[in-house]
């Protein structure tokens, strides 16, 4: 508090304001804070380092162990990988500044990268050898061959974790699918329709028993397995669901004529055999 | 228990998740803190992503039990909401498995890790996948698994386990489960328990209104108010109930079931004892984060001790802790030696028992090395350091470099001293302690332990040679305090601390009372005190003396708010958690390059081949940062369970 001397009395700005704490000895005085910044950083504080705290043997096995588990997770189809859009903040252009501030939710999302076609960074999409072993980043988890419980999730979540979500392609090509395999099963197919309508159609549905309920939990645990065998089959669908992220849009499966992908399905065939035959010709 | 989620801790919860379970899941989360309760359909609106999404990234959420969702009977609508406990429980992962790995061994750990990947897991599937993976785990964690060798407890199967693997069988793991089961590591999970307190409250609450269907009134209200109590508390008691079948078996067995376990031939011994599986293959199993609390504070406190007084007086508390509020000497008697059974034969364990365990436990662990083995100070009690110690007496003694330890009221006249640690031990482990001995020098240690300044034990009764309570709440507070006191005096050194001790000592205090109580000059304490208060650890209040409030006529006090202290420097941790996380990212994406070739299948788990010189140099350099943030973000995260937890 030296450099409150040279001030002439200091501590001006004090005159009458603050009401009754005038004349007190201790008062915050900011006119004895130096607004000029210093040269260097303080040379009294010394930052403990962390080279000098070494981790003890407990500690690190207990970040061993994070580590190992953090892999594990990764390694599973749970995961989602992290893809922030290139420009954002904490990308490599603003490597130091990992904090962004986003105001509002519009913000917020432009973090994150979408992985769509479009995004594709062509350097490296032409198919390398060495890309069998970088396991493909995944933008949706994925719950197919793995043992979930129904009765643990809610309704609301049961396509999800069956692996029949797909925004609204896929769950209408699963419902007419099991339309025809299970005659009239009620509640299910119900549940595969469009997301906008699910309010209003438990709505319709009214309260229910526990047994009801229960039922319904095996009844949807039993078709999970047979599902479960449709969607692995279907490797198509898979492809579809990793390219697309925010496309939710339905497609009407019922276009008869006016289908225009449909068209020419009936005069498939000639076609097909040509293609075949380029496909291999140029396959080397 | 409860902790409300500052927009710091809110930030570390997101952080955390998408440490560990990936971008989406932590982006549903972060919305689902920031808005409270809401379904599928408000997530997609305020998220502005697509349903799809939303609902992928909860059904993660609810397999790793990070949401509590409700659905309506009524309308069927599901509510989900945020449950930051289990968020931030992730940070104590680490910890968690370490702890399991060193009281339960390495099968333990490596059924809670299976358990804790996937969130929650049928008994059935815990098996498979353990029998499917245990050998490439194996090859992990051995150079870990060595470290721990010394280090104590060796009081249950699970040891035998980690050694025999090649023999493993299913039903060896169920039996494993069924013990962690027991010990209430981890808990059958029910739909139940995926909904938040509040929804069951008052969905029972709504059950039991049914039976008043005009309303209550009078003394119908307070009745109805204890139905709702205890109905509540029974639904959170259920899951217990699979928790108390096991209990007998696998904590309180027999004594001979024990000690054959002990022995090595546990498959035998154990099949013959009960036939069927010990645990039934259908149920749903999680981590009980918070039993794993329970075992982190008994650690915890185990280091206090040990900082205290000294290593083998933190074992004798260690072991307290876990049993009921009271226990009698005998009871901890019976507790040190390798064996569960705290209940088994209070007041007269048969004598040959004794002998072949603690001369077991010498063969184990010969006395002769680094004095870091349970047997150095069953030998010596010579390790005592008390830096505040009360009974000066002690430790004039001890500087003398012998004292007598009869002074504690023992009875047993034993010499022990401070810079010759190995001679004694040696010399008690010459003749094999016997059972009369090994007892008095427990009770000793349990009696330094009540009379430290901390007030680690309580002597609290005379049964069975006297009986001994751990008081937590006055412990945890002590301990709170030690480390706000560690803070304060590294913010503003040992006179802030010296200030901040007499208020709390004295409660409010006049600033003209102040300097003279402090032995300070008046300058110096107004700076101080002006400097703590600009910082938040206190606070000034005003009394006027008359109307007109004028500074000479003002009684300044100066306080110190405990609990506001607390949660400002609980959110500084959070804040400082936060920093660290994000520098882990942000070093990640300094090493990119490396970290996806580290990624790679084929190079993952064997980095050292695969990788050149440099590129190994530079991830070596990577997993060194990583385990110097990681390994401060769990140091902080210790401060915080002690600082809110504990």
């Amino acid at each position: 508090m030296s450099g409150r001397g040279g001030r002439g009395g200091g501590r001006g700005g004090r005159g009458g304001g603050r009401g009754g704490r005038g004349n007190l000895p201790w008062d915050y005085d900011p006119a004895g804070v130096q607004e000029q910044p210093k040269e260097r950083y303080p040379k009294t504080y010394k930052p403990p380092r962390a080279s000098n705290f070494p981790l003890s043997a407990a500690e690190a096995r207990a970040v061993t162990y994070f580590v190992q588990l953090r892999r594990d997770f990764h390694n599973s189809n749970l995961y989602t990988h992290k893809h922030l859009a290139p420009d954002s903040a904490g990308t490599s252009s603003n490597l130091t500044d990992p904090v962004c501030r986003a105001y509002g939710q519009q913000q917020a999302n432009a973090r994150y990268g979408v992985k769509s076609k479009a995004t594709v960074d062509p350097f490296l999409s032409v198919p390398m050898y060495s890309h069998k072993f970088v396991s493909d980043a995944r933008t949706l988890p994925d719950f197919r061959g793995r043992e979930v419980h129904h009765e643990l999730f809610p309704e609301d979540l049961w396509n999800t974790i069956e692996g029949t979500d797909d925004g609204g392609k896929a769950a209408a090509k699963a419902s007419k699918r099991k339309r025809k395999s299970m005659a009239g099963a009620g509640d299910l197919d119900e549940d595969d329709e469009d997301d906008e309508d699910v309010v209003g159609r438990h709505k319709r549905r009214g309260p229910e028993t526990d047994e009801e309920r229960r039922r319904r939990i095996e009844e949807a645990a039993q078709g999970k397995e047979e599902e479960g065998d449709i969607a692995e089959e279907d490797p198509e669908e898979d492809e579809e669901e990793m390219s697309q992220e925010d496309d939710d849009f339905e497609e009407d499966e019922d276009g008869g004529d006016y289908d225009a992908e449909q068209y020419f399905d009936g005069g498939d065939d000639d076609y097909g055999d040509e293609e075949g035959a380029g496909e291999s010709a140029m396959d080397f | 228990m409860s902790w409300q989620v500052t927009k710091n801790a809110a930030e570390l919860c997101v952080l955390l998740i998408r440490e560990l379970y990936g971008q989406l899941p932590s982006r549903i989360f972060e919305i689902l803190l920031s808005t409270g309760r809401s379904t599928v359909q408000q997530l997609g609106r305020i998220s502005s992503t697509g349903l799809r999404n939303v609902r992928h990234g909860l059904a993660v959420l609810v397999q790793q039990n990070l949401v509590y969702h409700y659905t309506d009977s009524d309308n069927s609508r599901t509510i989900y909401e945020a449950n930051h406990y289990f968020a931030y429980n992730i940070v104590r992962n680490g910890k968690i498995l370490d702890c399991t790995h060193r009281n339960y061994g390495e099968a333990a750990r490596r059924i809670v890790h299976l358990v804790m990947a996937s969130g929650h897991m049928r008994v059935g599937s815990i098996v498979d996948a353990y029998l499917k993976s245990h050998g490439k785990l194996a090859n992990n964690v051995n150079g870990s698994s060595e470290q721990t060798n010394g280090h104590e407890n060796g009081h249950d199967p699970f040891d035998d386990a980690a050694e025999e693997e090649s023999q493993i069988s299913g039903y060896q793991v169920l039996d494993d489960i069924a013990h962690l089961v027991a010990i209430g590591i981890l808990e059958p999970l029910s739909p139940k328990m995926l909904q938040s307190p509040e929804d069951i409250k008052s969905e029972v609450d709504k059950d039991l209104m049914k039976a008043y269907p005009s309303g209550l009134r009078g003394k119908q209200k307070g009745e109805h108010e204890s139905r709702v109590v205890n109905t509540v508390r029974e639904i959170r008691n259920r899951s217990q109930h699979l928790k108390m079948q096991l209990e007998p078996t696998y904590l309180y067995g027999s004594g001979a079931k024990r000690r054959k376990l002990a022995n090595g031939d546990r498959t035998h011994g154990f099949s013959a004892a009960n036939d069927e599986d010990p645990i039934e293959d259908g149920i749903i199993l999680r981590v009980n984060y918070e039993k794993c609390l329970v075992e982190l504070r008994n650690q915890r406190l185990c280091q206090f001790v040990d900082d205290n007084i000294g290593y083998t007086t933190a074992q004798d508390d260690s072991i307290d802790p876990m049993n009921p509020p009271t226990v009698t000497t005998i009871e901890i008697f019976e507790y040190l030696k390798p064996s569960v059974d705290v209940f088994g034969g209070i007041g007269k364990p048969s004598a040959d028992q004794i002998n072949v365990t603690s001369a077991e436990k010498v063969e184990r662990n010969p006395p002769s090395g680094d004095g870091d083995g349970e047997e150095a100070g069953y030998g010596a009690q010579a390790s005592i350091e008390e830096p505040d110690n009360d009974d000066d007496d002690v430790d004039m003694e001890m500087a003398n470099g012998h004292h007598l330890n009869g002074t504690h009221g023992g009875g047993v006249g034993e010499v022990s001293g401070q810079n010759g640690t190995i001679n004694t031990k040696v010399s008690f482990a010459d003749k094999g302690p016997t059972k009369a001995e090994r007892m008095q020098r427990m009770r000793q240690h349990l009696l330094l332990l009540a009379e430290s300044g901390i007030h680690f034990v309580r002597h609290s009764g005379t049964r069975d040679q006297g009986e001994w309570t751990v008081d937590f709440e006055i412990l945890i507070r002590q301990l709170r305090f030690l480390e706000l006191d560690t803070i304060i005096e590294d913010t503003f050194g040992r006179e802030g601390l010296r200030l901040i001790k007499i208020l709390r000592a004295k409660g409010k205090i006049d600033d003209k009372t102040l300097p003279t109580m402090a032995l300070m000059q008046k300058g110096d304490v107004h700076m101080k005190m002006v400097e703590m208060e600009l910082a938040g650890f206190l606070d000034v209040q005003e009394v006027p003396r008359d109307n007109n409030r004028v500074a000479a006529r003002t009684l300044f006090l100066w306080f110190f708010d405990e609990h506001r202290t607390l949660t400002r420097t609980l959110d500084n941790t959070y804040k400082a958690m936060v920093r660290h996380l994000q520098r882990l990212e942000v070093e990640g994406k300094k090493k990119k390059n490396i970290l996806s070739i580290v990624e790679r299948t084929d190079v993952q788990g064997m980095e050292q081949e695969k990788l050149s010189g440099d590129a190994f140099n530079e991830y070596q350099q990577f997993l060194d940062i990583q385990s110097r943030l990681l390994g401060q973000v769990n140091k902080l995260d210790d401060l915080v369970s002690v600082l809110r937890d504990y």
